[in-house]
């Protein structure tokens, strides 16, 4: 017996495509944390020339904390929906096994098929809810991304006043801002591919 | 969701366990899956029942590609290890899966066609996974008529289906930390769930020549190093299939 449509199918592919794009933000996530705690010690090192640079740096750090954050609950989020995704296989496949009782005995499983029915509804209902879920939730990285965004330009503005150390500070800057730019691309990937999916 | 943990990492060549989920309805027992991997290319082996699907694919998922799975393992045929199989098609429909020839025709009610699966003869057989060759070894009766088991000798880990299990509750360990008292929880169940004596002498004999670091079962915590010859010696000396014989219940065997 075969399941008769491949949607779940579809859907577990995007989550893997979502587990994967997580997995490279989190990661992006971890150079931009430890690339921001150089900076600031390299701020420190500096002087009071590189101060607006060193706060600049510790607030890119604490970004890159509420980026992990998010990243850590959509995993979780991810879950739910796997859950969402699997249980409305497994409702399909009871129902192509009811589909396949002869006509004329139907009506004594009229009792059964209307609670499969009924379940089927509660699930996809519930899996709905999860993938809006998954949109909100990517919509806030995204925004969590460009205030990322504002502060490594901030960064690359501080580096100017670090006299001796600009050039390095201006390259940490352009690290940090190249990290958070790829981060928000693989996000408005990700939010794509969702739109499409919905579609 | 059930966590993934790398147990073994030689370059490319990988196993990972996915193991102790704690939302867990307590009506099923805790599975360990077991991720083989030699670059891109992967198998599971016993990836589970359709109850446990969602937890071992989430967790999968967060740490690897799935689509790297290109085959799964079945040691027997039983609900708690192959009855996610439809779930598993339904995500790659090329999928195959190892199973013993004895359930061919069995298991195609979990799902799957005639094509998604390989049987695996009664003697065994090699599984080429990219550049590993793992051993399907028979484990007959241990405690499925048509079981096996799955041995890795570059790693050096041989997974071992229900042999070796132990029904552990609570948040315990992934390694065995103190034998005596780990195989306390473990002899009912070897008791009852392994039929025969015959048989376990034969695997106990075949599997103690072989260089094992790792014995991976399907349920419980893992042995390694000495622990693995302080269990392949316990279970020779065990007396199996006298589990009616314990008490007067017969699953009082399996506590």
């Amino acid at each position: 017996m075969e399941i008769p449509s491949s949607t779940g199918g579809h859907s577990l592919q995007l989550v893997v495509e979502i587990s994967a794009g997580i997995r490279q933000v989190t990661a992006l996530s971890s150079q931009v944390n430890l690339v921001a705690l150089n900076a600031m010690l390299a701020a420190k090192q500096a002087g009071s020339q590189a101060r607006g640079f060193g706060i600049v740096s510790g607030e890119l750090r604490q970004f890159s904390g509420q980026l992990d954050r998010q990243m850590h609950e959509l995993g979780d989020f991810i879950g739910d929906l796997v859950h969402s995704v699997a249980e409305s296989a497994r409702i399909r496949l009871h129902v192509a096994h009811l589909d396949q009782i002869p006509a004329a005995i139907q009506p004594h499983l009229a009792g059964a098929a209307t609670r499969i029915e009924a379940r089927q509804a509660r699930i996809d209902s519930d899996g709905s809810e999860r993938w809006f879920g998954l949109g909100n939730r990517l919509d806030h990285a995204l925004r969590l991304c460009n205030t990322g965004i504002a502060l490594s330009r901030a960064a690359k503005i501080e580096a100017v006043y670090g006299q001796a150390l600009a050039a390095s500070l201006r390259q940490v800057a352009d690290e940090i801002e190249d990290a958070i730019v790829t981060i928000l691309q693989t996000i408005k990937q990700l939010r794509r591919a969702l739109a499409h999916h919905a579609a | 969701m059930k966590t993934t943990t790398p147990i073994f990492q030689d370059g490319a060549h990988q196993w990972i366990v996915v193991a102790r989920d704690p939302k867990r309805p307590d009506y099923l027992i805790d599975t360990n899956e077991y991720l083989i991997v030699d670059g891109q290319r992967a198998l599971l082996t016993d990836p589970g029942g359709s109850e446990i699907f969602s937890a071992v694919f989430s967790a999968l998922t967060a740490a690897v590609d799935p689509r790297h799975i290109e085959a799964l393992f079945a040691s027997h045929q039983d609900p708690d290890i192959i009855s996610s199989l439809a779930l598993w098609l339904e995500f790659n429909p090329a999928l195959k899966c190892h199973l013993s020839w004895l359930w061919s025709e069995f298991v195609p009610h979990f799902g799957g066609k005639g094509d998604t699966f390989i049987d695996i003869p009664d003697e065994g057989c090699t599984i080429r996974l990219g550049r590993l060759n793992l051993e399907a070894l028979p484990a007959h009766y241990l405690h499925s008529s048509g079981n096996f088991h799955l041995y890795d000798r570059k790693a050096r880990i041989l997974f071992s289906g229900d042999v070796g299990a132990a029904r552990l509750t609570g948040d315990y360990p992934l390694f065995v930390e103190d034998f005596d008292q780990h195989i306390r929880q473990a002899e009912g169940f070897h008791r009852r769930w392994m039929g025969s004596a015959e048989a376990k002498r034969d695997w106990c004999e075949r599997v103690s020549q072989l260089p094992i670091d790792m014995l991976c079962p399907q349920h419980g915590a893992i042995y390694q190093g000495a622990d693995v010859m302080r269990f392949i010696n316990w279970f020779d000396e065990l007396p199996v299939g006298g589990g009616l014989r314990r008490g007067g219940s017969p699953l009082q065997a399996q506590a």
